[in-house]
């Protein structure tokens, strides 16, 4: 095995990975410290310690320099720290934090092959080298050091003589001359002495002692430094004479004298006594109380050959070693091949189910339990399978606290960040789409939610310092992400004016105070004169709406002015399965996510109420929800068309709305194993993804904000037939774009509009109320 | 004759160059994440060598080198520690609690392997 086929590469992956594990407790580790300055935990010192010692350690294997020079510097500090060498105070701890900041970057910096220059970098640096160090970085300053210099005299051949007399600390150090001689043999040609002199009788042996020592003569072209090398580990363990010298001179006194050829024979003990002379009278200093048979030198354990317990035991320990294994990195890769075979698992079942249900009912009942039992293995196995990729939501949450540092300081604010819930556990891909959204939803409490100044505070009659509270729990088979902060709540008037100047609502529109808060998700609400530093980069409220329903989620909020908003963000446990209702149109059938509906009715025909700009709606206890003909945004023949005769499936759409989806039947519910369409056909305005059922069928889930923003566009366009309606559209157009991938129905005007007229016609039977009144508060809703 | 080998350390990526070192040159090896484990995993059983990181959590390498010699099991099983070219008075403290050697980080795969041979049969 040499250098050569030691590929590096396979490591990096490893070490990347265990760096950002690395980080992110020590900046967990140092939120705390930053917390309580006053009370500081020994072991988070250390565990930062060392967390910056392992980055070094795989830094200098890798030679990514620069993090190697860093990380030195920035651990010679923290040791001093846990020495308790220098006095920790806020000022430091901001220093080590902004040491951590440049950590990550430079890492960063090696993971992209890339070099690390940053504004502050420098300066950073050489505060931490001074306090280290007292005196400034020097590039030059190389930590933990390229390997040793040879010293390069020229190669001429040198007889090295050396003296060695091993002390019994050496053997006590479990090191062994024999082998120290086998590499003095690498260097050149040896030959070597050995003194019996001190050898007592075999009566007054101690195994420990050591009682031989040894004169070599080397020839050989090797520099010093090469000849000390050998002696590296024993230098205080035996007494070292080396000398060069270039002529020839016997080495002194020798009582036997053996070519080092023979030297291996001579490891054998028994070989050994033999074959020279023991002269007891030669012994000089040598207690002789203990009576051992074994010779000095000779420590048992080296016997490889003869002595069985170094091979006997592998088995059983090895097996132990793996019991003791309490996790194991897994590529990602793998355990997605396993999701989706196990995905695959699951709809088979289902297939094979239906099938069993489809036979004779004397069959059916005989491999009825069999099944049963199928069902729920594969159930369980799915579930497994799933919990392998669950992950706490700690590595989110652990950016937290110093963004709000930060923020709190850029902003002047005074704020304090309460977590709770960090070991709430989702999946994977959900953890990763989480970050994003989260931080910005922090920044809009931090920007907006809490008061500009603690005066402001203070008269209102709250404490000077804020306090924004992060939590995350389970909740219904869902995972709850709540930001709440004790500010001034969202400032109703504010936003209304707003929204009308933006053109999302009109002057005379009549909105509750639930409604007004929505407002801040609509798009164009969040603009560019009031993006801030903060909040900023462009992204609005609207766009992490977008971003988390993208992922299956709502986002609410609720704020009651003077005391605080809060925001929760509600998001599935995977992305990987869902459990849906199916539901059938005509002969098409679909999906409908089980967490989206509330309920489902079949309408008296009293209950249905016709707009004047052709929307239908359902009065559901007092309130109005819109009804979406999914038959004709789908153009399914066959379907029925009166809600007093069919079903009205009633769902919640971003923002709590609602909207009924009318459906034929219900056919059962049950759990689906999402297929992606966009990766394996397009994406398709109203649908989020399809699944296969238990027939082998491939059905599709539906989007249902998606279909209430497809309805509302042929709402709208009715609108535009109907002159004396205002034409402005309050939906949100994003759809409209997508749909131009789909080939189907309601993007081509004249069927929309000739399926609407039809619809008219139908729905005029329904009783007409007092149609202004309708059509207002239909409109207050929509609005949002 | 592969030797079997305990190394310690509470680097992941450590631990993965070090036994795909060791194995390449076929050895067997065992992992440890701290002395704590180390010595859990090692109880009465011998192993040739060990090799041992100093910073760990739970029990640093130091106290696992002592804890390791006041067995008589492990008396003379050879333990290496891994140090930094920095750290002179790690290698001095290290040998008084009964280190045999020592490994300089940064990690050489071919340094590994000449270290072993060094303290090794």
């Amino acid at each position: 095995m040499s250098t050569n086929d030691f590929d590096l590469e396979r490591f990096k992956a490893t070490f990347f990975e265990e760096c950002a594990e690395l980080l992110i407790d020590a900046e967990t580790r140092l939120a705390e410290l930053r917390h309580d300055p006053k009370n500081i935990n020994a072991e988070d010192l250390n565990a930062i310690f060392r967390a910056v010692h392992s980055v070094k350690g795989g830094a200098g294997a890798f030679n990514f320099d620069q993090l190697i020079n860093f990380s030195h510097i920035y651990e010679a500090l923290l040791d001093k720290m846990r020495h308790e060498e220098i006095e920790i105070n806020e000022e430091i701890i901001d220093l080590l934090i902004a040491a951590n900041d440049i950590l990550t970057n430079l890492i960063q910096a090696a993971q992209n092959g890339t070099n690390y220059s940053e504004n502050g970098f420098a300066e950073t640096k050489d505060k931490l080298h001074n306090l280290a160090f007292g005196t400034p970085s020097k590039e030059t300053n190389d930590p933990a050091g390229a390997p040793p210099e040879n010293t390069t005299d020229t190669k001429s051949l040198k007889k090295f003589s050396i003296n060695f007399l091993p002390k019994p600390s050496l053997l006590q150090h479990a090191n062994e001359p024999l082998l120290l001689i086998y590499e003095l043999r690498e260097l050149g040609q040896l030959t070597s002495t050995i003194n019996t002199d001190r050898l007592p009788h075999i009566q007054n042996l101690i195994s420990d002692e050591a009682y031989f020592s040894w004169n070599f003569v080397l020839l050989s072209e090797c520099s010093l430094s090469d000849v000390e090398e050998v002696f590296e580990f024993v230098t205080e363990d035996c007494e070292l004479n080396i000398s060069i010298e270039h002529a020839e001179g016997s080495s002194g006194d020798t009582l036997y004298e053996t070519q080092d050829e023979d030297l291996s024979l001579n490891s054998q003990p028994e070989k050994l006594t033999p074959d020279k002379p023991i002269i007891p009278q030669n012994k000089q200093t040598l207690e002789t109380t203990k009576e051992q048979a074994v010779v000095a030198m000779q420590a048992p354990t080296y016997q490889t050959s003869s002595d069985p317990t170094p091979s006997a035991p592998p088995q059983t320990n090895s097996t132990a070693a793996s019991s003791k294994v309490s996790s194991i990195r897994v590529d990602l890769d793998r355990v997605d091949r396993l999701v989706n075979m196990v995905g695959e698992l699951v709809i088979t079942q289902a297939m094979l189910r239906q099938q069993v249900d489809n036979l004779p009912p004397e069959l059916a009942a005989f491999m009825a339990k069999g099944f049963e039992d199928l069902g729920t293995h594969t159930r369980e196995i799915q579930e497994s399978v799933m919990a392998v990729r669950m992950q706490p939501v700690k590595s989110v949450f652990a950016r937290i606290p110093r963004l709000v540092r930060e923020l709190a300081s850029k902003l002047g604010k005074k704020v304090d960040l309460e977590t709770s819930g960090e070991d709430t556990e989702v999946d994977k891909t959900v953890i990763e789409q989480l970050s994003d959204p989260l931080i910005h939803m922090i920044r809009n409490s931090l920007d907006h939610g809490i008061e500009d100044s603690s005066d402001d505070r203070v008269q209102a009659g709250k404490p000077e310092t804020a306090i924004i509270k992060l939590s995350a729990e389970h909740r219904s088979g869902r995972i709850h992400l709540i930001v709440t902060d004790d500010g001034r709540g969202i400032n109703r008037e504010r936003v209304k004016s707003k929204a009308i100047e933006k053109g999302i609502i009109n002057a005379d529109d009549h909105l509750n105070d639930e409604a007004i808060d929505e407002l801040i998700f609509s798009p164009g609400f969040s603009t560019a004169d009031e993006v801030t530093d903060i909040s900023g980069r462009g992204v609005g409220m609207d766009v992490v709406r977008r971003n988390i329903s993208n992922l299956g989620g709502r986002i609410t909020v609720q704020s009651t002015p003077g005391k605080g908003t809060k925001f929760t963000m509600s998001l599935p446990l995977t992305l990987a399965v869902l459990d849906g209702m199916v539901i059938a149109i005509g002969k098409e059938k679909f999906i409908i996510s089980l967490t989206s509906i509330i309920e489902s009715l079949r309408p008296a025909a009293k209950e249905l109420h016709t707009l004047s700009n052709g929307a239908d709606v359902v009065s559901l206890r007092g309130e109005y929800i819109r009804l979406i003909r999914l038959y004709e945004l789908f153009n399914i023949p066959g379907a029925q068309p009166d809600p007093s005769k069919a079903l009205v499936v009633v769902v919640e759409l971003e923002g709590g709305k609602q909207a009924g989806i009318l459906v034929d039947e219900l056919l059962g519910q049950q759990q689906v194993v999402i297929k992606s369409l966009e990766e394996n056909y397009d994406p398709v305005a109203g649908i989020s993804a399809a699944t296969i059922l238990g027939n082998g069928m491939v059905a599709l889930i539906l989007d249902v904000d998606g279909l209430d923003d497809m309805a509302r566009l042929i709402t709208n366009k009715n609108k535009a037939i109907t002159p004396e309606r205002d034409l402005q559209d309050h939906s949100s157009p994003p759809l409209l774009k997508r749909s131009s991938t789909v080939p189907t129905k309601h993007q081509s005007g004249p069927v929309g509009d000739t399926n609407l007229n039809d619809e008219n016609s139908k729905t005029h039977e329904y009783e007409l109320l007092d149609q202004e009144k309708l059509d207002q508060e239909l409109e207050a809703a929509e609005q949002n | 004759m592969g030797l079997r080998v305990l190394t310690v350390d509470d680097s992941k990526t450590m631990r993965e160059m070090i036994t795909f070192t060791l194995e390449g040159a076929g050895h067997c090896v065992l992992e440890a994440t701290d002395g704590n484990e180390a010595l859990d995993l090692l109880g009465d059983d011998r192993v040739d060598l060990v090799i041992t990181d100093v910073n760990m959590p739970n029990m640093d390498g130091l106290t696992l080198c002592k804890e390791i010699r006041s067995n008589p099991t492990h008396r003379l099983t050879p333990i290496l520690v891994l140090t930094t070219e920095s750290d002179r008075d790690k290698k001095e403290q290290g040998r008084s609690v009964g280190a045999t050697g020592w490994i300089v980080k940064p990690f050489n795969p071919e340094k590994l392997l000449q270290v072993v041979q060094k303290v090794c049969p």
